[in-house]
């Protein structure tokens, strides 16, 4: 008998978004399954209805041979069921185990004893391996060690099943081994994992059974045996995956972009952000930044296009110093898809054509008089962009907001690739993009390449660097840490110098 | 001018005393992150509702009783519309002040058929204390002792929530909903229920506050008699980002600019620009604080 069963769970959002069609799951106890599938798939849903956060629209689920109903993720929690959600449930300003027991505090008349609880918290991440200071400020914390702090977390209220919700999306490879071996150590102990993402080689690294959704309905589960990549790419995406990125060998002639000695220290903490960064980009090349998120990419890229002016070092973009330039003034050389699409990429109040036709405005061909746009021409620009970037839409003067998040982005990219700049800088292109849209923005920055645009690429998916990179800086604490040839190293070289751990 | 000096300081404890018990009853809001403006009006409509039930029933106790019902009634207005409704909570806070002011102008007149002020000898004002050890020591006796026990209870409290606040399963849960809802109730907590509780706590407080002004500083209701003290109770627990023992040691200060307000009213001053200093020291703090900020940002 299976130690957790959900069976037929539909899950329908008024009026007619259906998010889960009939799916079935099963876990045995001491296993760790993994359930995988494309964004939008429907894992994190379901998953949620096991954990209570959801209420599916009709479905049975059974917890030992026992017909449950899981209304709040208390509920789910005095079943066992813990989940560590992708984004992480954490009370920053609170200490690790001010988290761990945060809704499950001993106390006496109210009253907390907070070095007893810390003690008691040390005692479970020792018992299961973690390294981590009970004692220790949440924000203080790295990614992947408060991802550990949710687990931990879970462990305090006794969970028997742990549901972990694409949880190496976040993490480097070395980091990802470690955790992997974690799962396999928790599994030693009895717990039962579940395993959400959409990273093949991982899934296949450690599952014991995989479950494959699409498009909300469940396509097979299958034991991890004789199983290959490629299959399960098949399953999950309803095709086989086109996506082999071929790269002719880039042959750049010119500098497009230079950073020189560039220094930028917050006023806030007075630590330097960036010290003495140094890099460049030539045409028809695509050059990636690797780092852990927080070392310093981002303020690279905001010092790039102007919001950020440095306390030292130049900028040159086509031989021209921009360093005193204003953003506007850079943005007529500079096309960027800033990492944040919805408030920064986008102005999801105007309208798509209004959207479309931003920057660009500034070009002569679209003033009309003196103080008005053509927006004849504006219009028929938009219709040209959006048909060329495959941009799905019903009305040009609907907002962006009723775009797909994979439309949204092909907006922001369709507006600043049709700029015509030579550089191109992308902060994080597909975040949070479905594997259709991601390949199709990967083929378009290619597109770019081959054009002899210089493109930065500054982004947290490694494999997405090493794909298209011709080459490949790391940062790490404001400093460029290494210079690669990406067709020269493996991920797990570039992963040591990220962490810093490389001599 | 030893005199004067022990008189302003004394008056200072008096005059802090009902900023502290407000902006003590917001620092709840505070911690739920919920933005409440509306201490002002529930300090008023507990001053009018303290005198009310202290007139009626010859009893201060009545009277604190009416003014806690009346803060309820009030903390339950705001949680309807801006938590339960999920109206604005400025616009709501906006509301519930403007409905206190017209409700006990309005009562005040038609009730007791006066304008302006209720004064009678028929509102009976809080029992005194005098702390018997203290007196032995002048000339602090002559500051501390002798005050309405409200004042000792409000400082009392705010010790007290000091620890409650970082010590307590309640506290923990205050914080932790204000910070991240979503994270707080991913940990099993109603948010919704810590942020209704934090509103009932304030409404308490802040009528408490009104009590202090109405039958502990005087014994008598004056229209509007809370005059800003709500909005100054806003401006300290914005500046000490709410942690309770620094609301107790700003109201100090406050209370001080106050008291020397009053003292140079006798000094020819005109009143009207005596009544500004306590404003003039929010701006001047609010200057200081806003002038650090701006040196922490980018």
């Amino acid at each position: 008998m299976a130690y957790i069963q959900m069976t037929k769970i539909y899950k329908i959002y008024p009026p007619n978004v259906v998010a889960l069609s009939g799916v079935d799951l099963s876990l045995d106890k001491g296993e760790i399954h993994s359930v995988i599938g494309e964004n939008g798939a429907g894992k994190s849903t379901l998953m949620k209805i096991l954990y209570g956060m959801i209420k599916p629209s009709s479905g049975e689920i059974m917890v030992n041979g026992q017909r449950v109903q899981i209304t709040s993720p208390l509920e789910a929690i005095k079943l066992g069921i813990g989940m560590v959600h992708q984004e992480f449930m954490l009370i920053p300003s609170f200490h690790v185990y001010e988290n761990v027991i945060l809704g499950q505090e001993k106390s006496i008349a109210g009253f907390i004893k907070k070095k007893q609880a810390a003690n008691h918290v040390q005692e479970i991440i020792d018992r299961y391996g973690f390294k981590i200071d009970s004692n220790k400020l949440v924000s203080q914390l790295s990614v992947a060690a408060q991802q550990k702090v949710e687990i931990i977390k879970q462990l305090y209220r006794k969970a028997d099943i742990l549901i972990l919700d694409e949880p190496t999306a976040v993490l480097t490879p070395q980091e990802s081994d470690e955790l992997f071996e974690q799962i396999i150590e928790l599994k030693r102990q009895g717990k039962t994992i579940v395993f959400i993402s959409h990273k093949l080689d991982e899934v296949l690294k450690i599952s014991d059974r995989i479950t494959v959704l699409r498009k909300g309905q469940k396509i097979a589960t299958v034991e991890n045996k004789n199983i290959s990549a490629a299959e399960l790419a098949k399953m999950m995406i309803g095709r086989p995956l086109s996506y082999q990125i071929k790269k002719s060998q880039s042959k750049p002639k010119r500098e497009i972009l230079s950073v020189e000695n560039l220094s930028v220290r917050s006023r806030k903490s007075d630590k330097e952000i960036l010290s003495d960064v140094n890099i460049y980009v030539r045409n028809g090349e695509v050059v990636g930044i690797a780092g852990i998120e927080g070392n310093g990419q981002y303020e690279l890229v905001q010092c790039i296009i102007g919001k950020i002016k440095p306390d030292s070092g130049r900028i040159v973009i086509n031989n021209a110093d921009v360093t005193a330039l204003s953003i506007r003034e850079r943005r007529r050389i500079i096309s960027y898809v800033p990492q944040d699409r919805k408030y920064v990429g986008l102005a999801l109040k105007a309208t798509i054509l209004e959207n479309l036709i931003m920057t660009h405005h500034l070009k002569k061909e679209f003033h009309k008089g003196f103080l008005s746009l053509n927006w004849k021409k504006a219009k028929s620009h938009a219709k040209d962009v959006t048909k060329q970037f495959e941009v799905i839409y019903r009305d040009l003067d609907e907002q962006p907001m009723v775009l797909s998040g994979g439309n949204q982005q092909k907006v922001v990219v369709a507006r600043e690739f049709s700029l015509g700049s030579d550089l191109i800088v992308l902060d994080q292109p597909t975040r949070g993009l479905d594997i259709a849209s991601t390949e199709y923005i990967h083929r378009l920055i290619l597109e770019m390449r081959n054009a002899d645009k210089g493109i930065l690429l500054v982004s947290a998916d490694l494999d997405e660097l090493m794909q298209l990179s011709d080459r490949l800086y790391v940062i790490r604490d404001g400093r460029i840490v290494a210079h690669f040839d990406p067709n020269e190293v493996d991920a797990h070289t570039v992963g040591t110098y990220m962490l810093g751990a490389a001599g | 001018m030893i005199d004067l000096t022990l008189h302003i300081l004394r008056a200072t404890l008096s005059s802090a005393t009902p900023v502290m018990l407000a902006a003590l009853g917001g620092m709840f809001t505070y911690y739920a992150n919920i933005f409440n403006i509306a201490m002002e009006g529930m300090m008023l409509t507990g001053a009018f509702f303290a005198v009310y039930g202290s007139y009626f029933f010859g009893d201060w106790a009545i009277g604190t009783l009416f003014a806690v019902l009346s803060g309820l009634l009030m903390a339950a207005l705001f949680a309807f519309f801006a938590i339960y409704l999920r109206c604005d909570e400025f616009i709501t806070g906006i509301g519930i002040n403007m409905l206190a002011l017209g409700w006990t102008t309005y009562a005040l007149r038609s009730t007791f058929n006066v304008k302006g002020a209720l004064i009678s000898a028929k509102i009976v004002p809080l029992p005194k204390w005098r702390v018997p050890i203290l007196d032995l020591f002048e000339p602090i006796g002559s500051i501390i002792s002798g005050h309405p026990f409200l004042l000792y209870l409000s400082f009392a409290i705010a010790v007290v929530l000091e620890i409650v606040i970082f010590n307590s399963r309640f506290g923990l849960h205050l914080r932790a909903t204000g910070e991240d809802p979503e994270a707080t109730k991913s940990a099993g907590i109603n948010p919704i229920k810590i942020k209704l509780l934090a509103t009932v706590l304030c409404g308490i407080l802040s009528s408490l506050a009104g009590v202090y002004l109405s039958l502990g500083y005087v014994a008598l209701f004056s229209e509007n008699m809370s005059n800003g003290r709500g909005w100054i109770s806003l401006a300290i627990i914005i500046l000490v980002k709410g942690r309770p023992i620094s609301i107790l040691g700003l109201s100090l200060i406050f209370g001080l600019f106050e008291s020397i307000g009053l003292i140079l009213q006798h000094y020819k001053l005109a009143p009207q620009f005596a009544a500004m200093t306590p404003y003039i020291a929010t701006l001047f703090v609010l200057y200081l604080y806003g002038k650090r900020k701006r040196k922490m940002e980018w």
